[in-house]
């Protein structure tokens, strides 16, 4: 399975990866973004089983990168890790299409509590 | 040491409870503590601006070496680039800026991180701080503030 993180910070690039490894995602093809406009662009080139994106980024932010998907009709299974876990977030996240909202700081188990059914 | 305005919507105590999820989650304990760097008066100081109903800033400032070991505790890594250590603590403020715009009860907005390197502590802002905690991360104290903007503040009467 190929997963494409995408977020602007690459210190946290590396804690999304190594904390999938640590939930017991290990083996899978991680892809990495650095802004939602690159995102939107790897989804094409790399066709990814699953993104996980920040919401706040430079370029193009989570959300509106995950509705670029989605006017396009690209259904890849999409789901937010980010630093704001408000109600009024994962309602706009459920809306646009996500599967979920991660908020930040997150645990392996947390991680792994939201993956269940979506990756293997 | 923790302060908390009166009225404030955020407090010392939720700064403290943020700051161990964060401790835990990023790694931050991991390892043992590092001396602090008693020669080196620089300080990295990161901002991000929360926007909306309510409009202030959180800020955390730390050591210059500090900020090193904890973008190395972060990445895992023996040694880390400058570049590294803006993003880590960056990413740092981010989070606790995140936090922090979940309590508010108002719609508002989270902005991008700040990080700039200070030669020394630098001068207060003139804006309104609203509550202070200092954390200890591994073993470098984090100053973590949340400043009310002015506009709001005349608004709101003068809580200082």
């Amino acid at each position: 399975m190929k997963i494409l993180i995408a977020d602007d910070s690459r210190v946290m690039r590396q804690i999304v990866i190594r904390t999938l490894r640590q939930a017991g995602y290990d083996g899978h093809d991680l892809v990495e973004a650095g802004n939602g406009a690159e995102a939107l662009a790897m989804v094409g080139s790399e066709s990814p089983d699953l993104v996980l994106s920040d919401w706040n980024m430079p370029e193009m932010t989570g959300i509106e990168l995950l509705r670029a998907l989605r006017s396009a009709d690209h259904q890849v299974p999409f789901g937010f890790v980010t630093s704001e876990g408000t109600p009024e977030m994962r309602e706009l996240a459920s809306s646009a299409g996500a599967l979920f909202l991660l908020a930040k700081p997150f645990t392996p188990d947390a991680l792994r509590d939201h993956l269940e059914g979506v990756v293997a | 040491m923790s302060v908390t305005a009166p009225e404030s919507p955020v407090t010392a105590h939720d700064l403290e409870t943020f700051g161990e999820e964060v401790l835990t989650a990023f790694l931050l304990e991991q390892g043992a503590d590092e001396p602090l760097a008693q020669d080196d008066p620089r300080r990295v100081l990161a901002s991000i601006a929360v926007t909306g109903g309510w409009s202030g800033h959180v800020t955390l400032d730390v050591s210059r070496n500090g900020a090193d070991v904890l973008a190395r505790r972060m990445l895992l890594a023996d040694e880390v680039t400058e570049e590294d250590v803006v993003d880590a603590i960056g990413e740092l403020v981010n989070v606790l800026g995140g936090n922090v715009k979940g309590l508010l009860l108002e719609e508002s907005a989270l902005g991008l991180p700040q990080v700039v390197t200070l030669p020394e502590a630098g001068a207060r802002p003139d804006r309104v701080e609203v509550c202070h905690a200092e954390l200890l991360w591994a073993g470098h104290p984090v100053n973590v503030r949340v400043w009310l903007d002015e506009q709001d503040h005349a608004t709101a009467g003068d809580n200082s």
